[in-house]
């Protein structure tokens, strides 16, 4: 009898490409913690959240089409303004969003750290530059959807309700741009301030805590000089719980609504030049925060 | 220290806190060195980290990998981050995984999985983008006997069968003398020894033999036997075995002569004391 030998073992050398590419490590850690902190191919439980909170930034806009819909064009032509306005938009879901960035932005990096996935991560060729760019991608564009695909929604069933579709796009071609760039100027403020506190811990609660804490405290001191001091809306200057909408609104436009009070009540906000200001200081704090946290001798 | 490592499988062995673990992170660039140099497949690893990095494989000591995701998802990912396209990322997400033997479990979170599959999956994960070298920190650290039996199969079965380099660390000599080829023994930060295993089988066939009554008829008839002996004292001879044929030649003669064979050992220190003594 012979003595036979199994040579197969599955496993050939690779002689693939393997390049150094940059671009392909922070799209492949973008596109894998995106999908993590999106519960993606997890139980529904992870799923409810970040689901949740978009179809909560939808709902005006699925809300004015419907009434739309219901009352006919015939009707709602009639009204003095817009039943909910593009640049008040962004008031209504302050809380999805602020709630996503609070929520889903630390599911991205915190994990990494509790886990410490992170040193298997920079075991590799991934740079810190890299790891810190992949995950503003992945933070970012789930956030991205939330500020800008609501306003897009009702910009297109605004078309398509409009008794002359193309003369409203005519008069509101402005809005398209704005649209895009307000909402993307909410994305990056608030993925890079989420961020920025999930890399100070490694527990999801906290950086969720410290969020939430950071906006009631600067909204509470942002009242306080504006009555106490009276600093008039330049004391908003401090509030990041609106910092960006507000300048985000600007961009838009203010066009006025129907409804005057609640959730759409105008809102002093301080000039635009030093809207651009804080925003600008608020980024450059939070890149900093980010670069500081992830030098290669922090790994 | 200077230290040249270069056989297919080299074991660092030392106790907690030698330095094994910081001198694989200095080779893999992780780690800022005050002084020196060093070179890791041409490139230097102080400047050139990407590039080491690149091309080896590296599996941390510690706890390190993400419970939510699958065994294959893990893979992929770590794949697609050193540089292959989607596609190779699969398949060879596929390959390691067979070869550590975590076929069947790869679509299971690793959350779920036992301490051994998990250092198993670091493994895999280690050699999904065909590195030259793969750095394993105590792969069988935690294991229960079992588990650390297929452990040392797995990497002797990478360093054997697939052709893969391997530098492990391990504070257990036995893990060092069943998968490696070389040794470095580590105390306090320096190299206290670097010698190939593989000598260890020349070095156990110097045998002495120590006989009841006078040897001399005994060495006498195995020198016309061809084997090499060197008396030592009047009961006591050093012979050299260089093979099984020597062994038998040796007892007969024992037998023949009457000379009354009362103890047979391995001549001077073994390489267990050799290396137990430079652990300390």
């Amino acid at each position: 009898m012979s003595a036979a030998k199994i040579h197969d073992v599955r496993y050939r050398p690779y002689d693939g490409e393997v390049t150094g590419s940059s671009r392909r490590a922070i799209i492949s850690m973008a596109r894998w913690s995106a999908l993590r902190a999106l519960g993606a191919r997890r139980p529904w439980t992870a799923k409810i959240v970040p689901v949740g909170l978009a179809f909560i930034a939808l709902g005006p806009a699925i809300t004015a089409l419907g009434v739309k819909a219901l009352l006919g064009t015939q009707v709602t032509q009639k009204l003095p303004g817009d039943l909910v306005p593009y640049g008040p938009y962004y008031q209504l879901i302050g809380f999805a969003i602020l709630a996503y960035a609070a929520i889903v932005i630390p599911e991205t990096i915190c994990p990494d750290r509790r886990s410490r996935v992170l040193d298997l991560y920079l075991s590799t060729a991934l740079s810190p530059r890299e790891y810190v760019l992949g995950k503003i991608f992945a933070s970012l564009t789930p956030l991205l959807a939330v500020t800008t695909l609501p306003l897009a929604f009702l910009y297109v069933g605004n078309v398509f309700f409009a008794t002359y579709p193309l003369a409203y796009v005519q008069d509101h071609l402005r809005e398209i741009p704005a649209i895009l760039g307000g909402g993307l100027l909410i994305a990056l403020v608030y993925t890079l301030l989420g961020l920025a506190i999930a890399s100070l811990t490694s527990r999801r609660a906290f950086a969720s805590v410290g969020f939430i804490l950071l906006m009631i405290i600067s909204t509470l001191i942002s009242g306080v000089l504006r009555h106490a001091a009276n600093l008039g809306p330049n004391s908003r200057l401090i509030n990041l719980q609106g910092l960006p909408i507000w300048l985000a609104q600007k961009m838009i436009g203010e066009s006025p609504g129907i409804i005057k009070d609640g959730p759409l009540k105008h809102v002093d906000t301080p000039d635009v030049g030093l809207l651009i200001l804080m925003n600008a200081i608020l980024i450059v704090v939070c890149v900093g925060v980010l670069v500081l946290r992830y030098r290669r001798s922090d790994a | 220290m200077t230290l040249t490592i270069d056989a297919p499988a080299t074991g660092l062995l030392g106790q907690n806190g030698a330095g094994k673990s910081t001198l694989m992170k200095a080779i893999l660039g992780l780690v800022r060195l005050d002084a020196g140099e060093v070179q890791v497949l041409g490139h230097d690893a102080r400047r050139e980290g990407e590039q080491v990095r690149r091309r080896i494989g590296y599996a941390p000591e510690h706890e390190c990998l993400p419970p939510e995701l699958t065994a294959a998802d893990l893979c992929r990912h770590l794949a697609e981050l050193r540089g292959l396209s989607r596609a190779d990322a699969i398949r060879r997400a596929s390959e390691v995984l067979f070869a550590v033997g975590l076929e069947e479990e790869r679509s299971r979170v690793i959350g779920s999985f036992s301490l051994g599959m998990r250092q198993r999956v670091k493994i895999a994960q280690a050699l999904v983008h065909a590195p030259e070298l793969i750095i394993l920190d105590e792969p069988t650290n935690g294991l229960d006997p079992a588990q650390r039996a297929e452990m040392l199969d797995v990497i002797r079965r990478v360093s054997r069968d697939l052709n893969v380099r391997v530098l492990i660390s391990s504070h257990i000599l036995d893990d060092i003398r069943r998968t490696c080829d070389a040794v470095v023994v580590m105390r306090n930060g320096a190299v206290k020894l670097a010698r190939p295993l593989a000598a260890e089988a020349d070095e156990a066939d110097v045998l002495r033999a120590e006989t009841v009554a006078d040897s001399a008829p005994f060495v006498a008839a195995m020198t016309v036997a061809g084997l090499d002996c060197t008396v030592l004292d009047t009961t006591t001879t050093r012979v050299v075995i260089r093979s099984e044929r020597d062994r038998d030649v040796l007892r007969d003669t024992a037998a023949s002569t009457g000379v009354g064979l009362r103890r047979l050992h391995r001549d001077g220190p073994s390489i267990e004391d050799e290396l137990l003594e430079a652990i300390g």
